[in-house]
């Protein structure tokens, strides 16, 4: 053990005197990242229509079907309605994208109308416009129903509703913002301060030295080959943790700097360490791949070649988590890497969920002492590491 | 030469190496050789003749395909970690860590070569005044000149004080002046009855400094003995000569 403490002090000291590890730890988790998602989140939140000053469009077809259903539309304030009388000519306004929502109406025996509603999804006026058509489709049916009931003899308003609801919106969409940053973009930036970190160093420790020929100069001491993997890797190991922490401190204060403020009630000591249960298997996966990947290559250059599909699948891995673009059920939590993330994203919610943490742990971790084990296996063998 | 011990004797000693499936190439066959305290024993040949991968088998670094060798009466490759003890390796390049000062490096090997906490600073002031490094011993490698490089790059393969130096070719791209010194310190590390294994192409850096020879071509010793003795047998008058005659070439 003392031998690998050896190897990591040196390569610590010598990591720390290097410009691009201090780039890779301090500026990007600390600066870079957090300048880069506060300028996103200002120039997209300045992106976001004004619903209040949006008037969408209607296309509406068959305007005789209904008059009084045109009426209530024509006299809606808030949605600038077009009536076709031509067949076909509201659904090819909307589909040329003249408009945002089109009604077709039909008459419907003996005495009702069939309305069949079109819109375009994620289209923020085409869904500010189905809310509205909603409104107006209430008040129509409630008229309806008024003039029915008069026809019968009875009072509307003697009728009352068997269920009423009354939505509450809490919280202003500041802290909603921040909430969802959190939640979805803190784990993502955190596994990408990680390989970064990781992959600068890793890459200059392991192949650098080959290159640099200081190798053998370390083979003919006293140090095993495990004890110079072991060493390289806890040096990897440690500066990725450390720009793991960076990030989460940049991205939560340096956030603040912009204005979006990330709640952080859920972060309660106890969570913090199931956190660090979580995350530090993840960061032994990464650094002992990277060590692997340095054992293997000639060249730092030609480790970074092949970093690069490791940083894909981080990404894509990331992607996946932040968007919540996979269902597999309870499976998701037995996909390395993948399940590093979602329980991060578990517990920065608040929710520690032991199954969730513990098929993260049993998975990630043999991972990681296999991924260790076979950085040893290449770094041993001289066809490797004397490979021409 | 009788009274001094043998510390390095290799048997047989051979390594191949797998080009692709089919394809293995020999680097080193069936050398036996021997060289004993205080002895400086060069081994000459060309470039590609299998100097380094001779060395390396010798100092652990690579394992010999057959054969063995023993070193400091440790066999390389039933306990290489013991065989590391009593060795000190100079490689061909220098292989310094650019970011670290002499100071560092020498302390950082000093440990990794298991000396004595105790014995580390006094060890470190005895190879700075040696190689007249003190000048030089707190900045970084990588502002240090080319000399200075090799005098650090010698002190951290004596700084454990092995009692057998290995050097691959320890005056290639050298100049004039930074070699006289390299060679010099050999010579003097052979006043201290340490045993001397050296690579070189150079000829009069061999016939200055060796008391043996063996003259390798394409894997195989094909000449293994005192110069003097040497040159008598295959009556010729230098090095050079016999170096040419014996791997089989022609002097231009």
């Amino acid at each position: 053990m003392r031998n690998v403490w050896l190897v990591f002090k040196k390569e610590i000291l010598s990591g720390l005197r290097d410009r691009r590890t201090a780039i890779l730890v301090l500026v990007f988790p600390l600066i870079f990242y957090p300048t880069m998602l506060g300028l996103i989140f200002h120039f997209s939140s300045q992106n976001v229509p004004d619903e209040e000053g949006t008037i969408p469009r209607v296309a509406y077809q068959n305007r005789e079907a209904s008059p009084v259903l045109a009426k209530f539309f024509a006299g809606e304030e808030n949605l600038a309605t077009t009536f076709y009388r031509e067949e076909g000519a509201a659904r090819q306004d909307f589909e040329s994208g003249k408009s945002d929502l089109l009604l077709e109406v039909e008459k419907k025996e003996p005495s009702g109308i069939s309305v069949e509603v079109s819109y375009r999804r994620l289209d923020q006026n085409s869904e500010i416009a189905l809310s509205r058509a909603k409104g107006v489709f209430e008040s129509y049916l409630e008229e309806s129903m008024k003039q029915k009931l008069g026809s019968m003899g009875i009072s509307y308003e003697e009728i009352s509703p068997p269920m009423e609801i009354s939505v509450n919106e809490i919280g202003d969409a500041e802290s909603a913002i921040g909430r969802e940053m959190l939640e979805m973009m803190l784990p993502y930036f955190v596994i990408l301060s990680i390989i970064t970190a990781a992959m600068g160093l890793g890459a200059e420790i392991t192949a650098g030295e080959k290159e640099k020929k200081t190798i053998s100069t370390l083979l003919v001491s006293r140090l095993s080959r495990e004890e110079i993997v072991l060493g390289k890797f806890l040096t990897v190991f440690t500066v990725a943790a450390i720009a793991a922490v960076f990030s989460v401190v940049g991205l939560v204060y340096g956030l603040g700097l912009f204005g979006v403020s990330l709640p952080l009630e859920n972060l309660t000591p106890s969570v913090f360490g199931w956190i660090l249960v979580t995350v530090l298997p993840l960061v032994a996966v990464l650094s002992s791949l990277v060590i692997g990947i340095g054992s293997f290559a000639r060249t730092q250059k030609e480790a970074n070649v092949y970093q690069t599909p490791v940083l894909m699948l981080v990404v894509l891995t990331g992607i996946l988590s932040m968007t919540g673009g996979m269902s597999l059920g309870q499976f998701t939590f037995f996909i390395p890497i993948l399940n590093s993330l979602e329980t991060f994203k578990e517990l920065i919610a608040g929710t520690v969920n032991l199954f969730h943490v513990g098929a993260t742990f049993v998975t990630t971790v043999p991972l990681a002492f296999l991924l260790v084990y076979f950085a040893i296996w290449l770094f041993k063998r001289e066809d490797i590491l004397f490979r021409i | 030469m009788n009274s001094k011990r043998i510390e390095v004797r290799t048997v047989d000693l051979t390594k191949k190496f797998t080009l692709n499936r089919e394809e293995t190439i020999t680097a080193v066959r069936k050398m036996n050789l021997e060289a004993a305290s205080g002895e400086v024993l060069g081994i000459l040949g060309p470039n590609g003749a299998g100097k380094t991968t001779a060395l390396r088998m010798i100092s652990t670094i690579l394992k010999p395909t057959s054969g063995t060798a023993v070193v400091g009466g440790e066999d390389v490759r039933e306990n290489p970690l013991r065989v590391r003890q009593s060795i000190g390796y100079l490689a061909t390049e220098m292989g310094l860590y650019g970011r670290l000062t002499p100071r560092e490096t020498l302390k950082f090997f000093a440990r990794i070569n298991g000396l004595a906490e105790d014995r580390i600073e006094p060890r470190m002031q005895e190879v700075f005044d040696i190689l007249d490094m003190n000048e030089f011993g707190g900045r970084k490698v990588n502002n240090l000149s080319t000399g200075m490089k090799q005098k650090l790059s010698l002190a951290r393969s004596i700084i454990h004080d092995p009692r057998i130096l290995i050097f691959d070719e320890p005056t290639q791209g050298l100049d004039l002046m930074t070699s006289k010194t390299v060679t010099d310190y050999i010579q003097q590390f052979k006043a201290e009855g340490k045993t001397i294994i050296l690579s070189t192409h150079i000829m009069n850096v061999a016939e200055k400094l060796c008391d043996r020879i063996a003259i390798l071509f394409e894997g195989e010793i094909k000449a293994f003995g005192e110069i003097n003795n040497l040159m008598e047998r295959y009556g010729v008058e230098d090095l050079e000569t016999l170096f040419f005659q014996v791997a089989g070439g022609e002097k231009e």
